[in-house]
């Protein structure tokens, strides 16, 4: 009779105290420091000219792509280049405007602005196939070798996150945005979980979501007090001119990190770090301006420096 | 002394002070004037030294025949294909000796708060250019600029400039470009250099010079397709151009002539 009792007591005492299942991103982190530990990239060699896209492999390869000289690139841990492909072009390996990258454990998933279609690579940086999608590719997360994640948008419909196989076949697919609020207010930057869960950050209006793998909001969140992003007017749009946010990460602990755009207090710097129910645990502030968070499999950070020209690696030290 | 003439003293002086510090005023913008217009003549010498007198040329007395040409830049308009297209298509277009001595680059920018972060965003606009005109193999150098002079003729994209040797300018071209512009803007080039520098055939197999022959893509490339999102921020594009292989402007011409 006691024994029950006392599991009860110490179960109630551990909820009270705050302690949750490990994943669940309830732990007390009151505040975060980077500690930098590789920099790709400077001012006086040709290394970077404006990167765009990162993704790091299993090993600990970093890819990169540059915007400036149409490339993909190959870096090793110690930041060396290894390799590099590509050139300005529309045919297979080349770029208009590359812009989104990821890697799943044996390929690479690229975008260009303006093609519908995802590009895969191997690790050696061969070209192996494009995968077709139905209109332009907003964001992009790989899921596996043969399996990427897209949020997509157009004019004629509202933004959706679809998830593809190797051939474009659409496997599910999630309407985030059910109502026409205005042209580009349905754009995200988004990130999944291991559970097929997706967290989203919308650009341009101050909202954070959770949604199932079955398509259902799980909660939305305010970071920014509700503010509305400046909108201005464009021939006969109306469209805005601020971010709310710019990208969204996980670290692999149950930490979502969300990258504040024009409207945070320090523009492109600020990350807001919740947990997994969307709580707000504590902010911090990149040393310089970036579009974008990755981290990879060892929880590093990387982020951008330079305006594209320096690509930085910070270890992340919780307290 | 009364009262009233204590007063009026003390007005006459009060007056003359005020002379004194418009005169210092109106002087103070006088220099300032004289240091901008001499910042204005160094930044105009170190552009048109950007075209130096041919020596294989014949010069004419004044010296003043030639006209050069100045492409007013902002970086993000590199993201701009219906603006990119027509200035690599001007690249394509003219041979590279002409390039070097006629062509400059002004990477107009703004300017950041405080010295040194203004020197660091010079920095970084010229590393972007040095990568983007290594992948395209353009030959004209540029300088990077956040004076108002440049700002006035960039309202949007890319600007090109045709500017006279005696500093005046011919004509303002706004990016992209209308049909015949193109055409205009080279011939021009060439039409002031020496006949050795215009490509005059292109049959002989050995011939390495740019294919000036080669018709640019159509003005509908840039200007009649559907408007998208992208076009919105500049972006370009729109229409998903994907099929493989495909009639690129910016590949050189596989075949000379």
């Amino acid at each position: 009779m006691n024994g029950p009792r006392w599991m009860i007591w110490t179960a109630l005492l551990a909820i009270s105290l705050g302690a949750a299942p490990p994943g669940s991103g309830k732990d007390a982190v009151s505040r975060i420091t980077l500690k930098e530990v590789l920099s790709i990239g400077a001012l006086d060699d040709e290394t970077l000219f404006q990167w765009t896209g990162v993704a790091v492999d299993p090993d600990g390869f970093i890819y990169v792509l540059d915007a400036m000289d149409y490339t993909l690139k190959k870096f090793d841990l110690r930041g060396a280049l290894v390799k590099k492909t590509g050139r300005r072009g529309q045919g297979p390996g080349e770029f208009m405007i590359p812009r989104l990258l990821d890697a799943s454990p044996n390929f690479l998933f690229a975008t260009d602005q303006n093609v519908a279609g995802v590009y895969v690579f191997d690790r050696e940086l061969n070209f192996k196939k494009k995968i077709p999608c139905p209109t332009l590719i907003a964001h992009l997360k790989a899921l596996g070798d043969d399996q990427v994640a897209v949020a997509v948008m157009s004019f004629q419909e509202p933004g959706r996150i679809l998830v593809l196989n190797g051939e474009g076949k659409v496997l599910s697919e999630i309407a985030y945005f059910d109502k026409d609020a205005g042209v580009l207010m349905d754009s995200i930057s988004f990130i999944p979980d291991a559970e097929g869960r997706f967290y989203l950050a919308y650009l341009f209006q101050d909202r954070i979501e959770k949604w199932s793998p079955d398509g259902k909001r799980l909660w939305s969140r305010n970071l920014l007090g509700g503010k509305k992003a400046e909108t201005k007017k464009i021939s006969s749009f109306t469209l805005p001119g601020e971010t709310c946010f710019k990208d969204i990460a996980l670290d692999g602990r149950g930490h979502v990190f969300v990258l504040g755009g024009h409207l945070s207090k320090a523009p492109s710097r600020t990350v807001f770090v919740l947990n997994t129910e969307g709580e707000l645990l504590t902010t911090f502030t990149l040393p310089d301006t970036s579009h974008c968070l990755y981290f990879d499999r060892d929880h590093s950070l990387y982020a951008r420096a330079n305006d594209g020209i320096t690509l930085k690696k910070y270890r992340i030290l919780y307290e | 002394m009364n009262r009233n003439e204590e007063v009026l003293r003390t007005v006459s002086a009060s007056r003359a002070a005020d002379r004194l510090s418009r005169r210092r005023a109106r002087l103070f913008i006088l220099v300032r004037a004289a240091a901008l217009t001499v910042v204005s003549l160094g930044l105009l010498s170190r552009l048109s030294s950007a075209a130096p007198p041919n020596k294989d040329r014949p010069e004419t007395a004044a010296g003043t025949d030639r006209s050069c040409c100045w492409v007013l830049m902002d970086i993000e308009s590199f993201y701009c294909a219906p603006c990119l297209e027509p200035l690599l298509a001007l690249c394509r277009a003219l041979p590279a000796r002409v390039q070097e001595e006629r062509v400059r680059g002004i990477l107009v920018y703004e300017a950041a708060a405080g010295k040194e972060r203004s020197e660091l965003r010079s920095r970084i606009v010229l590393k972007k250019w040095q990568g983007f005109r290594k992948a395209h193999d353009i030959r004209f150098p540029a300088v990077a600029d956040t004076g108002p002079f440049f700002r006035g003729f960039l309202k949007d994209g890319i600007v090109i400039l045709l500017v006279h040797e005696a500093r005046s300018v011919l004509a303002s071209y706004t990016l992209p470009l209308k049909s015949g512009q193109l055409e205009e803007i080279v011939e021009t080039l060439l039409d002031r250099a020496e006949g050795s520098m215009r490509p005059k055939s292109c049959s002989s197999a050995a011939c390495r010079r740019p294919c000036i022959r080669r018709p640019p893509p159509p003005i509908s490339f840039y200007a009649e397709r559907p408007i998208s999102r992208c076009d919105i921020f500049r972006r370009g594009g729109g229409a998903d151009r994907t099929a493989w292989p495909c009639a690129d402007p910016a590949r050189p011409c596989p075949v000379p002539g």
